[in-house]
């Protein structure tokens, strides 16, 4: 029996199927806030256990994120069974991966980057809450 | 792979065919992201919602981005448009009766509320992977 959320009537989704989606999508956004504005751009990336991998360029929006930002990560879709739109949204601290072990490993993810350019460094959001919701059904 | 800065009336071109997109909102410092459905009306975008952080924004006045995108992850190629402007509640009543007849579904299930924003700054950018060549 699916949680409906009822301020919103969408269906809350448990955090596994929040994983599965993840699993499944290529490419997602990345809201941050830099200076006071919002932004959003949408990035290529890998699910790495429960945490969302991204690539970046030298002087982007997010470079040197070695203290860590905010990040708000999210995909949406259409549920092709049941037409239905989902959304997943990822809130964590995004970090710049410094560590050469792990930058190792992320490099044998084939990440692609979305846009071009050498996009040499690796982005982590270690996630503080993982949500998603899911239009209800109308039946 | 080539990145091509599109122009604003392509921007505004591909913001118009497209039904979903998503709004951050910065609550205590940080981007919150949501998808929301919305339609283009005379340079606004205008979308549903209900009591929340994105009317809570719209009443404060709070500048607001929009973004949408669509990929082919398959070919590598996509585009992606970014607008932002100062966000606001319909609360006119000419106004509400005009925007409610717009075609625009609530990505909930009530969406009792409407805002819109003004698109005061457009850009966007589209990527085209090279041929593979074998």
């Amino acid at each position: 029996m699916p949680t409906v959320d009822h301020r919103t009537g969408l269906e809350v989704l448990l955090r596994d199927e929040c994983l599965r989606l993840l699993a499944s999508q290529l490419v997602g956004r990345v809201g941050v806030v830099v200076g006071a504005w919002p932004m959003i751009f949408p990035v290529n990336y890998a699910l790495d256990g429960d945490s969302i991998v991204f690539r970046s360029d030298d002087g982007s929006k997010v470079s040197g994120a070695s203290s860590g930002f905010h990040m708000s990560f999210e995909i949406d879709g259409i549920d092709n069974a049941g037409r239905r739109g989902w959304s997943v949204v990822v809130n964590g601290v995004g970090r710049e991966v410094v560590d050469g072990t792990e930058l190792a490993r992320l490099h044998k993810l084939s990440l692609e980057p979305w846009a071009s350019g050498p996009k040499t460094h690796w982005i982590r959001i270690r996630p503080e809450t993982i949500t998603g919701r899911r239009v209800a059904r109308d039946d | 792979m080539e990145l091509k800065e599109l122009a604003e009336r392509e921007c505004v071109e591909l913001l118009a065919s497209q039904v979903i997109g998503r709004v951050a909102v910065v609550v205590e410092d940080r981007a919150n992201v949501f998808p929301v459905n919305y339609v283009l009306d005379n340079g606004y975008i205008v979308f549903r919602t209900d009591e929340g952080t994105k009317l809570d924004a719209a009443r404060a006045g709070a500048v607001v981005t929009f973004e949408v995108d669509k990929s082919d992850p398959l070919y590598h190629t996509g585009w992606s448009v970014m607008v932002t402007g100062r966000l606001e509640a319909v609360t006119d009543p000419h106004e509400l009766r005009r925007v409610r007849a717009l075609p625009v579904r609530a990505w909930g299930r009530n969406g009792q509320q409407w805002l819109r924003m003004p698109i005061t700054s457009i850009s966007g950018r589209r990527i085209n992977a090279a041929p593979i060549l074998t």
